[in-house]
């Protein structure tokens, strides 16, 4: 297991973000995040990310506590919207980000290139549209070789040509042995090659479906899992 | 990992291309300063006109340390960096040194018009300013750091308890470092008396050392003793920004600003109901420092001998407060600024809002009372061009604030 999660839970005052919530994520594996707002998906993996203490319960990566300096050096995450300096150019801030984990600015160059970015390279990031703040975000998760890459509805907004990059990239970062936790409403292109699916609502995991039961899934046609979505969340209702 | 001088290097290049206008500010009460005390000459109290602002700016410089330290607007992303506490640390400490830099030249320039007068005189009052800036850049920075500390460990306490933290025990975040601000003006308003070789319970000399050597030494300690912490600040107060947040729909805006709200478009209508609401839980400050002009004001308003220095003083102080308020308003160190350029608020909606809440805040704390209080000073027209200028720089700031670095 690369990343464990175990009896999490984040509480907002009187309310509970996420609930008692444990899953496990393994090496080279693509999980998609799904539940409507507030499920709990954004305050999931803003803890898994170290960035907030959780009200109780446990994660480790690669056996680590998140808050340790050899776990963070091996989570790349991406908020929504991305949390940019905005006076830096996009190949600094990665190149910054890449140096605090550890790696050099020949990784930050790779990252670019690889996601269609090195034409912006030396923009500053205040100058630049929704979606290209959603890729730099994406190419900050992914430089330096992270190992567990925590996405929070970074394909919004992008291009179909964009996606494309992005989704072999992800691609590629699995082929390494990264597991990728991506939150996303757009189902389709990242359902097709997604391992896995984990469905929440009301902070709680009501579905994870895995290797038969996701291949079966698949075989009910394109709109199988938005089906099981709709109807999963309809049982359950919105938050 | 990222070493002290190689984030200074990072953080370095994106200082010097944010827009900033702090030397301008710094310049221009500076120039203030000095033509405040210079007039002073004439009514025979220079040197208290000197004092009450070094105590104004020692407040304001050593209460900017917590947004140096972990309410900064890169708090979310250096928390998720394995980066060390002490270079954490070191780069607070290099933005309140440069914080207590621009006080320092205020205040001598401020002095210049003492020196020339009585040089010999002056060097008491010039011992007592130099030790507020070393307080001002060491202590402000411990006593966030030790503040910031003890949220920490009680946090970790309560967790270890099993008791999930009902309450965020943010209070002493500010509360901390007002204390020690508090006690150190305390000091040196006890040894006002003796600065001009009168008798006074305390003597300058001792109060001077004592302040020096505290700001030099507590900034040594912290860094040795609770720098490390700094990481694990910055998550827990990323955390408690998103409590905030999640419950920012619990508490209505202020009054005032849901009548003004009617008055403005939707957009900026919507963004002054976020920010009243965000303020008044992330800055409950702006409402005390506040209410202090205000009451200060309405007692110079009634008093038999109405006080021209403590008139302009605290006009002054609470424009430089305003400006402050300004740029943390454009300034959180929260997800709601990216959020809402994502949903594309143009800085015209900015503008509207962030000047409502200026105005609303200038116009029920200083503007009004200071109006009462002008209008019975002893040179009204002074008071008046004081308080006019005041205002018009609370009006114009919001639209001069620094964007986020």
């Amino acid at each position: 297991m690369i990343a464990q999660v175990n009896q999490l839970s984040v509480r907002y005052g009187r309310r509970n973000a996420v609930d008692d919530l444990s899953f496990e994520l393994r090496a080279g594996e693509l999980v998609l995040l799904l539940g409507p707002n507030g499920a709990g998906k954004s305050t999931t993996l803003s803890a898994m990310s170290g960035a907030i203490t959780p009200t109780t319960g446990t994660i480790t990566i690669a056996g680590q506590p998140v808050v340790s300096d050899a776990a963070k050096a091996k989570v790349g995450f991406a908020d929504q919207p991305p949390a940019l300096y905005e006076f830096f150019t996009v190949e600094e801030h990665v190149g910054f980000v890449a140096q605090a984990r550890g790696g050099d600015r020949a990784q930050a160059s790779a990252v670019l290139t690889q996601l269609g970015l090195q034409a912006i390279a030396a923009r500053p990031c205040r100058e630049l549209s929704f979606g290209m703040r959603q890729r730099v975000g994406l190419a900050a998760a992914l430089v330096a070789n992270t190992s567990v890459i925590l996405l929070d509805e970074t394909l919004n907004g992008l291009d179909p040509h964009a996606t494309r990059h992005a989704l072999a990239a992800l691609s590629a970062a699995t082929a390494r042995g990264a597991a990728v936790l991506m939150s996303t409403h757009l189902l389709g292109s990242a359902e097709r090659r997604c391992d896995r699916v984990m469905l929440m609502n009301k902070g709680k995991l009501i579905d994870d479906l895995q290797g038969d039961a996701l291949a079966a899934l698949a075989q009910r046609g394109p709109t199988a899992l938005e089906d099981l979505y709709v109807e999963r969340i309809a049982d359950e209702g919105p938050t | 990992m990222l070493s002290s001088r190689e984030f200074h290097r990072w953080e370095s290049q994106a200082t010097a291309r944010t827009p900033s206008y702090a030397w301008l500010w710094t310049g221009a009460l500076a120039a203030a300063l000095a033509g405040w005390v210079y007039h002073g000459i004439d009514h025979g109290d220079p040197t208290t006109r000197w004092l009450v602002f070094a105590i104004a700016g020692f407040a304001l410089a050593f209460l900017r340390a917590p947004t140096h330290f972990f309410w900064r607007s890169d708090a979310t992303l250096l928390a998720r960096l394995p980066i060390a506490g002490q270079v954490l640390f070191d780069s607070g400490l290099r933005r309140s040194l440069r914080d207590a830099s621009r006080y320092a030249l205020v205040l001598a320039c401020g002095a210049a018009p003492l020196l020339a007068t009585n040089a010999r005189a002056t060097l008491p009052y010039l011992a007592i300013g130099a030790a507020l800036v070393l307080m001002a850049a060491g202590a402000g920075p411990a006593s966030c750091v030790g503040a910031g500390t003890l949220v920490t460990q009680e946090r970790a306490r309560q967790l270890l308890a099993g008791s999930a933290p009902a309450t965020a025990p943010t209070a002493v975040l500010g509360g901390l470092p007002g204390f020690v601000a508090a006690i150190a003006i305390v000091l040196v308003i006890g040894c006002a008396g003796s600065l001009d070789g009168g008798s006074a319970e305390l003597p300058w000399p001792i109060v001077a050392a004592a302040l020096a050597s505290v700001g030099v030494g507590s900034a040594i300690v912290a860094r040795q003793l609770w720098a490390v912490h700094m990481p694990a600040m910055l998550r827990d107060v990323t955390t408690l920004d998103r409590q905030q947040l999640a419950t920012l729909q619990i508490l209505p805006a202020a009054p005032l600003h849901r009548l003004l709200a009617r008055a403005m478009s939707p957009a900026a209508a919507r963004l002054l109901d976020v920010r009243s609401r965000l303020m008044s839980r992330r800055y409950p400050m702006a409402s005390v420092a506040g209410a202090l002009a205000f009451v200060i004001l309405i007692a110079v308003a009634i008093w038999p001998r109405p006080d021209l220095s403590m008139f302009v003083t605290t006009v002054v102080s609470a424009a430089v407060y305003a400006v402050l308020l300004a740029r943390r308003l454009g300034q959180e160190p929260t997800a709601v600024p990216r959020l809402e350029r994502a949903l594309g608020i143009t800085a015209a909606v900015q503008h509207s809002a962030h000047t409502a809440w200026i105005q609303t805040w200038w116009w029920l704390f200083v503007g009004l009372p200071g109006g009462l209080a002008a209008a019975r000073a002893d040179q009204p027209a002074l008071a008046a061009v004081t308080l006019v200028a005041a205002t018009m720089l609370s009006i114009i700031t919001p639209r001069l604030r620094s964007p986020a670095a």
